[in-house]
C-alpha cells in the first residue's frame, strides 16, 4: 500500500494537482480524468493511491459509452464554484436519458462507488417504480415470482390496503 | 427499424435491471414510500423477505430522517382513531377518502395518545397501552401493569439508541399519608417485553403526554402561578431513565406556554390563547437556550373561537398551519390571508392528536410474534 496518508473524504486534496488519470473501458477506449474528479469514486481513490505511474486503470465492468458520461459527471461535480441550484439542474439533465442508460449509470456508480451518482440514479428509478403494480415490477426487473397463486393471494389479503 | 431498436433497448434495460445486486436493490427500495414497499412484498419471496427484515426498516427510517422527507408525515387523532393526510387538504381537489382514514382497533379503541416516535405511536387503551404503526397497521398490545393511574398521570414513548429499544414511560401521582405527592414511575421496554418500576424521587409535576425528541421525552412544568409563573421543559432520558436538566424556555412578555410540539426535528412551545396574538417559539439547537426564535404569531380573532386551547400540530410545505381547536375541530390555517378550511374528521369531543412519519418499523421489535 502507498505510504502517503489517505486523502480525507471531505475535500480530497490531490497528491499531484491537475494530474490526469487514465481509465480504460471494457471495450478498449481510454479516457483521461483530472485526479480531483476521479476522487469522487472511492474505487478509483484506492487505485490511485497504489499507482502514481500513469498506466491506464482498466475498468472491465464499464463500457466506453458509459465511462465517457461518468467522467463527465465526476468532472462537473469536482468543479469549484458551482452553486447548488445549477448543479441540481445539471444533474436533472444528466439523468434525462433512456431507462436502460440510467440502469447502466447505476451499475457503474455502484462498481466505482460514486455516492453522488448512485444517489441521483437510484432516486430516478425509485420514482419510476413507486406507483407500479407487483406484476409491472416483475416485468421491469424480469423477475420470476415463485409464489403459488394461493401464497400470493394471502400476501395480497394481509396488505390489501396497500392496493387500494 | 426504429421500433425494433426501441424494443431492443427496452429489453436491454430489463436485462441490465436483472443484474442489479441486492445492494443496489436495497438502495432503490429504501427510497420508496411504505405503501409501495408493502405492495411490492407480493413481487417475489426474495422481495418479501427483504422488505420484511427489521434491518431494512431501519435503513428506510434512517434515509427518511436524513433527507427530512416531510411528505411522508401524517397526523393521528383519537376519539375515534383516524389518520389524516394533512397535506392533501392543501390541494384544490379535495377527496375526503384521501384526507382522513379510519382505523379500527375493536375493543382496543384508545382513549388517548401516549407518544409518537419513528412511525410508531403509543396508544392509551382501557387496560394499558398498545403500540401501533398506523402505516403498516401492525399493533402490539402491551401486558397490563399493576400501576393504576387514579387522576394525575403522565405518559410518553420514544427510542433509546444505546439499547436500540423503544420504551413506554408511565407515571402516576398519588397522595402519600403525610399529604405530600408521591409518584410511581414504570417503564416498558419493547425488547424486554415487560414493565419495570424505576426510582422516582422528586418527580416534577408533569401531566399528560410527553413529546419525544433526541432520545428523551419532554414535558412543560410550571412553578408558581398567575403573573409569577416560571416555566421550563423537563426531559426524561430514555437511556438513563432519569429526569435530566431542565431546558429553559424564553420568557416572553405576556406568554404562558400551553404545550410542546415538533417541527422539522426541533421542539417548539406554544402559547395559551387568551391574548390577541397566538404565538409559538421554536428551539433551533437542542438544549441551547439562546437558539429559541419565534415560529409564528397569529391574531387570535382570525381563528375559530375556542374555549380551552388551540394546538399547532403540523405545518404544510406551503407554510400553512394545522391547528386543533379544543378537543373537537381541526383546521388548515393560511397565515398569509387568515383563511382556513376544516378537516373532515369525526370527533366525540375528546380528540388528542400527534404527528407521525410513515415507516416500516414494527412494534414487535425484539419480540417477533
Amino acid at each position: 500500500m502507498s505510504s502517503s496518508p489517505p486523502p480525507s473524504s471531505a475535500a480530497a486534496s490531490p497528491s499531484c494537482p491537475k494530474k490526469m488519470i487514465a481509465l480504460r473501458s471494457s471495450d478498449g477506449e481510454t479516457f483521461e480524468i483530472e485526479e480531483a474528479a476521479a476522487l469522487q469514486s472511492k474505487t478509483l481513490e484506492n487505485m490511485i493511491d497504489e499507482d502514481c505511474a500513469g498506466t491506464p486503470i482498466p475498468l472491465p465492468n464499464v463500457t466506453g459509452k458509459i465511462l465517457a458520461k461518468v467522467v463527465e459527471f465526476c468532472s462537473k461535480h469536482a468543479e469549484p464554484g458551482v452553486d447548488d441550484e445549477s448543479l441540481r439542474a445539471w444533474d436533472a439533465e444528466f439523468v434525462n436519458v433512456e431507462q436502460a442508460t440510467v440502469f447502466d449509470y447505476i451499475l457503474a456508480a455502484n462498481f466505482l462507488e460514486i455516492p453522488t451518482l448512485l444517489n441521483l440514479t437510484c432516486n430516478v428509478v425509485a420514482d419510476m417504480i413507486r406507483g407500479k403494480t407487483p406484476d409491472e415490477i416483475r416485468k421491469f426487473f424480469n423477475i420470476k415470482s415463485i409464489f403459488s397463486p394461493e401464497e400470493e393471494e394471502e400476501v395480497r389479503r394481509e396488505n390489501h390496503w396497500a392496493f387500494e | 427499424m426504429k421500433r425494433l431498436l426501441a424494443e431492443t433497448s427496452r429489453s436491454l434495460g430489463f436485462a441490465v435491471a436483472q443484474s442489479f445486486t441486492e445492494d443496489i436493490l436495497i438502495e432503490i427500495l429504501s427510497r420508496l414510500p411504505v405503501k409501495s414497499l408493502v405492495r411490492f412484498k407480493c413481487v417475489s419471496k426474495r422481495w418479501r423477505s427483504l422488505i420484511s427484515e427489521p434491518h431494512f426498516a431501519k435503513l428506510h427510517l434512517q434515509r427518511l430522517i436524513l433527507e427530512n422527507i416531510t411528505p411522508s408525515q401524517k397526523i393521528i387523532k383519537s376519539n375515534p382513531l383516524q389518520t389524516i393526510d394533512y397535506e392533501a387538504l392543501d390541494n384544490d381537489e379535495v377527496n375526503n377518502h384521501v384526507v382522513v382514514e379510519s382505523h379500527d382497533l375493536g375493543k382496543d379503541e384508545p382513549w388517548g395518545l401516549a407518544g409518537s416516535c419513528n412511525g410508531l405511536v403509543s396508544l392509551a387503551v382501557n387496560d394499558g397501552f398498545l403500540v401501533y404503526n398506523p402505516t403498516t397497521k401492525e399493533s402490539r398490545k402491551l401486558p397490563g401493569s399493576d400501576l393504576v393511574a387514579e387522576h394525575e398521570f403522565f405518559h410518553g414513548f420514544g427510542y433509546s439508541s444505546t439499547t436500540d429499544d423503544y420504551k413506554v414511560v408511565h407515571g402516576a401521582f398519588s397522595k402519600a399519608n403525610d399529604g405530600s405527592k408521591e409518584c410511581v414511575l414504570e417503564i416498558f421496554s419493547l425488547r424486554s417485553g415487560s414493565w419495570r418500576r424505576v426510582p422516582s424521587k422528586d418527580v416534577p409535576k408533569l401531566s399528560g403526554p410527553g413529546i419525544y425528541l433526541n432520545g428523551s421525552v419532554h414535558w412543560i412544568v410550571n412553578h408558581g402561578n398567575g403573573s409569577r409563573i416560571e416555566q421550563a421543559i423537563i426531559p426524561f432520558g430514555l437511556a438513563t431513565e432519569t429526569f435530566e436538566e431542565a431546558i429553559p424556555i424564553p420568557k416572553v412578555e405576556g406568554i404562558v406556554y400551553e404545550g410542546l410540539g415538533i417541527h422539522r426535528g426541533r421542539l417548539f412551545a406554544y402559547d395559551v390563547t387568551w391574548r390577541l396574538c397566538f404565538e409559538a417559539w421554536i428551539m433551533n439547537e437542542y438544549g441551547k437556550g439562546e437558539s429559541w426564535t419565534r415560529l409564528f404569531s397569529v391574531p387570535t380573532d382570525g381563528l375559530p373561537a375556542c374555549q380551552f386551547y388551540t394546538i399547532p400540530i403540523a405545518f404544510t410545505q406551503s407554510k400553512k398551519i394545522v391547528f386543533q381547536i379544543d378537543v373537537s375541530e381541526m383546521i388548515l390555517f393560511n397565515p398569509e390571508d387568515g383563511t382556513y378550511k376544516n378537516y373532515p374528521i369525526e370527533e366525540d369531543d375528546n380528540v388528542e392528536s400527534a404527528i407521525y412519519v410513515e415507516t416500516l418499523v414494527s412494534p414487535h421489535v425484539g419480540h417477533e410474534p
